[in-house]
């Protein structure tokens, strides 16, 4: 096993009794610095004890390790709890190569669009208050998406064709990217053109100013008939102030954030907390790994907080975000959602037209991707898995089949990203023992 | 039950307590020959403890005795083990029909293509360690096979067709016959001819030797299209070997045969072991039994050891093998497989356009054929059972559902193959009462 510094200093595996503790490489408990209130969810378990083999973990801390040892990620922050319970922590490599500070348990990553199924929780929650229903037009509460058009190609003198949309868009489409909102992801298609000149997703500007800009641009395809990744969960943080009459990042702190105990998790990160924030990395030309960064991050709250990427957090507060998920709705006691309500959001709500056009074996639920078909997904998950990601690596999957959920942080852009996602998927799955 | 004087010299059939066997015919236990450690899987006990009539396997003992009498079949082994416990071992008739040599419950076999699902195991063993993914197309571990043609048809002169692969095979799709490889048996089709031609299947040159040529020699259908029993689990041992950094029958035997307790099972039957080999009959036109000229036993590993077909071994072995499937990936305590990776192995991996190229009601998993629809099959499985077979009769099953596995072996070639395949699954379902 390695024995480099970064390694002994940030690589904790957790096992509570140093009995159990096979190899050398593992180290023993680091207490999360962030003090918690005792809670009978997400206690620190021998991994036996929910049928998670010590021996067979180590790979997954060695598979980590290794990514940062060869140089292919500045640090790794991985997170598995089973059976409610937190059997695996590991923290491997630096926040940033360039000034060695070494990666922490409550290190701060930008999550970005896992800020989406936080968002989609928000959104359910009022959907239990019977604020809204599936299938409403979602013109009912954004009076002005009544008259969106639908583009359809490109006149010859460049301007676009438009086709009147042959229904308004609806709830559940905007829950599951098949709406045909435009986005920025894809700058090449003239919608999303449109999106990236007009600056429609503006932290700075009030997500009002999105909404009217919006109302003017086209989408990219007839609603309901294509899953296209798109600014739709932005859309539901504005819904979420209509809804509710509290503003966006309120409604997250009072209604989300605070019952769960997710005290780091935020649309900006305080000066008391910067010293914790990684820095994104990528690889350069040669391979080698230098530091990316997006720069400081918001040190007060943004006046356009994004509903689909403006977060930022640690593994902890995630996990106990997945957890409250897995666990049908509540975490300690503090119920967000019914179980009918996370079932519905981890059920595919595609069209059988749209789900056509998602990888194979893929469904999408309400703002999570959701495995319908593991083998022809080529993934080991159990059918039903749920998950997503963020654009700077970090990921998360949720296995209510197995009863466990998984969290990963990176700070990266890059290869890199796909293949530590990959190994997480191999190297978890096989530690399963019972 | 007959009481011919070869049945009492040759058929025991094992049961521990004698004041169990409720039949005249039985004989009392035979230990089996070769020495294992005290296990605490396939110990021997009474078939009525795990939900199994004694009289009724009267029927697959007689069953198994009268292909022997009916001059079909030179002799039979075979075992069923249930809820981990063996239940019912049968020998009978001879290893050497000339000799007059009998059968013996240590006879070894040539299992020919049953040596798949261990190169699979190994494989899968090699994916539990993060060496691969199912999605990764193979050419990234064998650059060779990045830029393969298909075979499509042949032009109005007679000369082959070829168009460019539309993407290279992925892991899954070798591991479950769709990758469009061929075999180089027996089958007229040109790409078949090509590998007869070229000598790509031969034991006697090393493995490299093999994926040489296969990387100049077109495939016989687009990757993930159809299903084709193909040389792609002697590609997998040469992976084996890639990934592992360590020879193939080496693998096999460090971190398979050892561990499992599989005695006799290798590459080759050392000469001291000889006298145990079972000779491959046929019938002659009068039906007569008759030697099969299949080549010599080899005495001293090949330098292309075949991980689609190299392998002998005993019933016993390989029930030891099967039964570790069926207990999720571990026996007596050594774990080769996390549950969730022997799930996947008997899930079935084709895509909706390759599943109608594989027989009714069967799909494949990752290197077995796996019971969908046990009815469409017209089989007694229940639905998720799987198996395999050898070129020389030998076969297997594992049902998960009624939590039971079979080894039967047999040295065969003929029509006998497919009768005493078919009669002991009606013979072994009848037998599970509870």
């Amino acid at each position: 096993m390695r024995s480099s510094w970064t390694r002994r200093r940030a690589a904790a595996l957790v096992i509570p009794a140093l009995a159990f503790v096979v190899g050398a490489a593992l180290v023993t408990v680091t207490p999360t610095s962030t003090v918690r209130a005792a809670g009978t969810d997400l206690e620190t378990v021998d991994p036996a004890e929910v049928g998670l083999s010590a021996e067979r973990l180590e790979r997954l801390d060695a598979g980590m390790q290794a990514m940062v040892d060869e140089g292919k990620l500045a640090g790794v922050v991985t997170l598995l709890a089973r059976h409610g319970k937190v059997a695996f922590v590991d923290v491997a490599g630096v926040q940033d190569i360039e000034s060695q500070r070494p990666m922490a348990r409550d290190s701060i990553f930008r999550i970005f669009s896992m800020t989406k199924p936080i968002t989609g929780v928000a959104m359910m929650m009022l959907y239990e208050e019977g604020k809204w229903r599936l299938n409403d037009p979602v013109s009912r509460y954004i009076p002005s998406f009544a008259g969106l058009k639908v583009h359809t190609g490109e006149n010859a003198d460049g301007s676009m064709k438009l086709e009147d949309a042959d229904h308004q868009i609806t709830m559940r489409e905007l829950m599951t990217h098949t709406a045909g909102l435009g986005y920025v992801l894809n700058p090449r298609h003239p919608v999303n053109q449109r999106f990236m000149e007009e600056r429609v997703l503006n932290p700075m500007a009030p997500l009002q100013a999105m909404i009217d800009k919006m109302a003017n641009i086209p989408l990219l395809a007839q609603p309901g008939t294509r899953w296209i990744y798109s600014s739709a969960v932005d859309v539901q943080g504005y819904l979420v102030e209509q809804l509710s009459g509290q503003p966006f990042a309120e409604f997250l702190e009072e209604r989300v954030f605070e019952p769960l105990g997710m005290v780091d998790t935020a649309f900006h990160v305080p000066p008391a907390k910067v010293s914790r924030h990684a820095l994104r990395h990528s690889a350069d030309d040669n391979g080698k790994l230098v530091l990316n960064s997006r720069g400081d991050p918001f040190s007060t709250s943004p006046s356009g907080p994004s509903g689909g990427g403006g977060l930022f957090g640690t593994g902890d507060d995630y996990l106990r975000f997945t957890q409250m998920l897995l666990n049908e709705g509540e975490l300690d006691g503090r119920r967000l959602l019914a179980p009918r309500t996370v079932e519905m959001m981890r059920t595919n709500h595609l069209s059988a037209e749209a789900t056509g056009n998602m990888q194979p074996g893929m469904g999408f639920g309400m703002d999570f991707m959701v495995y319908m078909d593991p083998a022809a997904a080529g993934e080991p998950h159990a059918e039903g898995a749920y998950y997503w990601l963020g654009i700077d690596g970090t990921w998360f999957w949720i296995d209510p089949v197995l009863d466990f959920s998984f969290v990963g942080m990176i700070q990266h852009q890059g290869r890199a990203q796909r293949e530590v996602h990959g190994l997480s998927r191999n190297l978890v799955y096989q530690a399963i023992v019972h | 039950m007959r009481s011919n004087l070869k049945l009492w010299r040759y058929a025991p059939v094992i049961v521990t307590l004698a004041a169990a066997v409720a039949w005249a015919g039985t004989a009392s236990v035979e230990p089996v020959a070769a020495e294992r450690g005290a296990a605490l899987d396939l110990e021997t006990v009474d078939p009525a403890e795990v939900g199994i009539s004694a009289e009724r396997l009267e029927r697959l003992d007689a069953g198994m005795q009268r292909m022997v009498d009916e001059g079909k079949l030179a002799g039979v082994v075979t075992l069923l083990a249930r809820h981990g416990k063996l239940v019912f071992a049968d020998v009978v008739g001879e290893q050497n029909v000339e000799t007059g040599v009998p059968m013996t419950r240590d006879s070894i076999f040539r299992i020919y293509s049953m040596s798949k699902p261990i190169t699979g195991v190994a494989l899968m063993m090699l994916y539990e360690e993060g060496a691969f993914r199912l999605n990764d197309p193979v050419s990234k571990y064998i650059p060779g096979f990045a830029n393969l043609k298909v075979h499509v048809g042949d032009t109005a002169g007679g000369s082959p067709k070829l168009e460019d692969a539309n993407r290279s095979m992925t892991m899954a799709e070798l591991m479950s016959h769709s990758g469009g490889l061929g075999y180089g048996l027996g089958a007229a089709n040109h790409v078949d001819r090509l590998y007869r031609e070229h000598g790509v299947l031969n034991a006697d040159a090393s493995l490299e030797t093999m994926i040489d040529k296969l990387s100049g020699l077109p495939l016989l259908a687009q990757p993930g299209t159809r299903w084709y029993y193909s040389i792609g689990v002697d590609v997998q041992g040469y992976l084996v070997e890639q990934l592992s950094g360590m020879p193939f029958p080496e693998f096999l035997q460090e971190r398979v045969f050892d561990p499992l307790g599989m005695v006799d099972t290798a590459f080759y039957v050392p000469e001291d072991k000889l006298d145990r080999v079972a000779l491959i009959y046929g019938a002659d036109e009068n039906s007569h039994l008759e030697e099969a000229d299949m080549g010599r036993t080899r005495t001293s590993m090949p330098a292309g050891p075949s991980g689609g077909g190299g392998l002998w071994g005993t019933a016993d072995d390989y029930l030891r093998f099967t039964q570790m499937l069926l207990n999720g990936g571990e026996l007596d305590g050594v774990r080769l497989l996390a549950p969730r990776t022997v799930e996947m192995m008997r899930t079935n991996y084709l895509s909706a356009e390759a599943l109608p190229t594989m027989r009714a009601g069967t799909g494949f998993g990752l290197d077995f054929a796996v019971v969908h629809d046990p009815a469409a099959a017209r089989e007694p499985y229940a639905t998720g059972s799987y198996f395999w077979g050898g070129a020389a009769g030998t076969w297997f099953w594992i049902d998960p559902v009624t939590d039971l596995t079979f080894v039967g072996m047999i040295q065969h070639l003929g029509a006998s193959v497919q009768e005493v395949q078919g009669l002991s699954r009606n013979l072994v379902y009848q037998a599970v009462v509870e």
